[in-house]
């Protein structure tokens, strides 16, 4: 029990978060009440993202190892990361149709998330299409790391073609952040929150799969 | 061992001389039944006079234009790219190529055979392209150096993404899967540098898609000649 | 994957039970509605691997005896 004081540190943490999302902070200009999207938004697409790098860092440790745990890693990440991708796309749909009055209309942020979508369902049509076990790992490996190269491409390719509509809460040319301190206190410590859900999630998902393995090298 | 015999330059030298005995291989075999070139070929004839049966007497604006052109390329490479590993596996001839040449060798004798023949099916279907839908290319050299730069890239792609394919149980639609993905970078700034050149531009303002198509391949080249000893190992 | 229709489904739900109204920005319905899918499809995904879990320690009891 001792252990897992990070647990409900966690959820303590997060309880306060949304208070302070809907209490706390203020609102920005021109975006109005849907400001407060920004705390839930932003961080499940950070986790989205996150869990894409930590899957490719996995597969290129399983490439030099050859050891199937790290696969198991790859794999749930990749997971997790897709249901963060889902929940930032429709959420980001949503609060697109409010202030943009469409629920897509290709903005530079809806189609890299839509490419990364892209690549999850890719990675997991190639997951169930092989049988072998470390078959599987290996090309499933080789192409999250591909994948992964092609991303800083997209990054520098999508923006030039269309102009974006999308608020900039920290990633912006200058480098500054345009932020109310309040708002910022929220933002980062939901971005924290999210990240130690993240983390918990891979946990059980991965101990999950290592039991999974254990069952069936015993049979 | 004689450090100069091994040598770098003589590694590559019969790298490369083995690269070429694979593509020459591959190129008689593929004259011998034609499998992939028909159907390459066939398929992109077919959705040319698709597209421009649909569009009927309409004259496309250039934006659309160099998308079709893209598209046709794209779906017509999907169709054919695969054959290259898919045959190996299917011909059970895939474990004596692993004894006889060195993976890296392998993949570039196969890479080459994709780039050929992606390059003989531009060679008929542009002519036809440009008759048919009636464009005016007014910046030629740009728009060549475009075409050849994006099947290139589009060729590197196919050839890796076909090596996995033809390991998995489901290989025609997962090919395409697989490859759409990290395909968007060569779609997307070979579209728009073929439409800047069809509208005059000449290699100066095309210069930043020529830039990432290149850069693009040869960092997708590079990392495939790195990961392919892993797909290809068994 | 269960998971993802429900999720599926969820989004859709969200999308249709969004009310209208005329000032952009003003609306903190689309917040709670950002807010609830996002925490449902945490917790369904939660659901999701706690079934699996059960699963795995149905089959290690029955192995046991």
């Amino acid at each position: 029990m001792r252990r897992d004081w990070w647990k409900w540190f966690l959820g303590i943490w997060m309880t306060l978060m949304i208070l302070g999302a809907f209490l706390y902070t203020p609102v920005a200009k021109g975006l109005g009440e849907t400001t407060r999207v920004l705390y839930f938004h932003v961080p499940a697409a950070w986790v989205a993202t996150l869990s894409f790098l930590i899957s490719a860092v996995y597969s290129i440790r399983y490439l030099q190892k050859q050891q199937i745990q790290y696969d198991v890693w790859a794999a749930s990440s990749a997971q997790i990361g897709f249901i963060f991708t889902i929940l930032a796309t429709v959420t980001g749909s949503i609060w697109a149709k409010e202030i943009w009055h469409s629920y897509w209309n290709w903005d530079p942020r809806e189609t890299s998330i839509f490419v990364l979508l892209l690549i999850y369902a890719a990675y997991f049509a190639l997951r169930s299409a092989i049988e072998d076990t470390n078959q599987k790992a290996r090309l499933a490996a080789v192409y999250s790391i591909l994948a992964f190269v092609t991303v800083p491409f997209l990054v520098f390719v999508i923006p030039r073609i269309y102009d974006s509509l999308h608020p900039d809460p920290l990633i912006n040319p200058e480098v500054k952040i345009k932020m109310d301190p309040r708002m910022l206190r929220v933002f980062l410590g939901s971005l924290f929150g999210f990240t130690l859900l993240f983390y918990w999630m891979l946990r059980i998902k991965t101990d999950i799969e290592f039991l999974k393995l254990k069952l069936t090298k015993r049979m | 061992m004689n450090p100069r015999k091994y040598g770098l330059e003589e590694s590559v030298w019969t790298l490369l001389v083995k690269s070429n005995i694979i593509f020459q291989k591959d190129f008689h075999l593929e004259f011998r039944t034609r499998y992939a070139i028909n159907a390459i070929i066939l398929f992109a004839v077919i959705s040319l006079t698709a597209v421009s049966f649909s569009v009927g007497p309409i004259q496309l604006e250039p934006p659309i234009q160099s998308a079709m052109l893209w598209v046709i390329i794209f779906f017509s490479a999907m169709s054919g790219l695969s054959h290259i590993f898919v045959r190996e596996e299917e011909q059970q001839t895939s474990d004596t190529l692993r004894l006889v040449a060195p993976p890296t060798a392998i993949f570039l004798g196969k890479w080459g055979f994709n780039v050929v023949l992606l390059f003989s099916l531009e060679i008929i279907i542009i002519p036809l392209y440009i008759a048919l839908l009636n464009v005016e290319v007014q910046g030629m050299s740009a728009f060549l150096l475009i075409i050849v730069l994006g099947s290139v890239g589009l060729a590197s792609i196919g050839t890796i993404m076909a090596a996995i394919v033809a390991q998995a149980s489901t290989r025609g639609a997962l090919f395409a899967v697989l490859s759409f993905p990290l395909s968007i970078p060569v779609l997307r700034s070979a579209i728009q540098g073929t439409w800047t050149a069809i509208q005059g531009g000449g290699v100066a303002q095309c210069l930043a898609d020529i830039q990432l198509l290149f850069s693009f391949t040869v960092v997708i080249l590079t990392s495939s000649i790195l990961l392919f000893e892993f797909i290809w190992r068994k | 994957m269960g998971n993802s229709v429900s999720l599926y489904l969820l989004s859709v739900l969200g999308l249709l039970f969004q009310p209208e109204t005329k000032e952009v920005g003003q609306n903190i319905y689309v917040v709670l509605a950002v807010t609830l899918i996002v925490w449902l499809g945490v917790f369904f995904f939660l659901l999701y691997l706690d079934r699996q879990l059960k699963q795995v320690k149905d089959k290690i009891d029955w192995e046991n005896e």
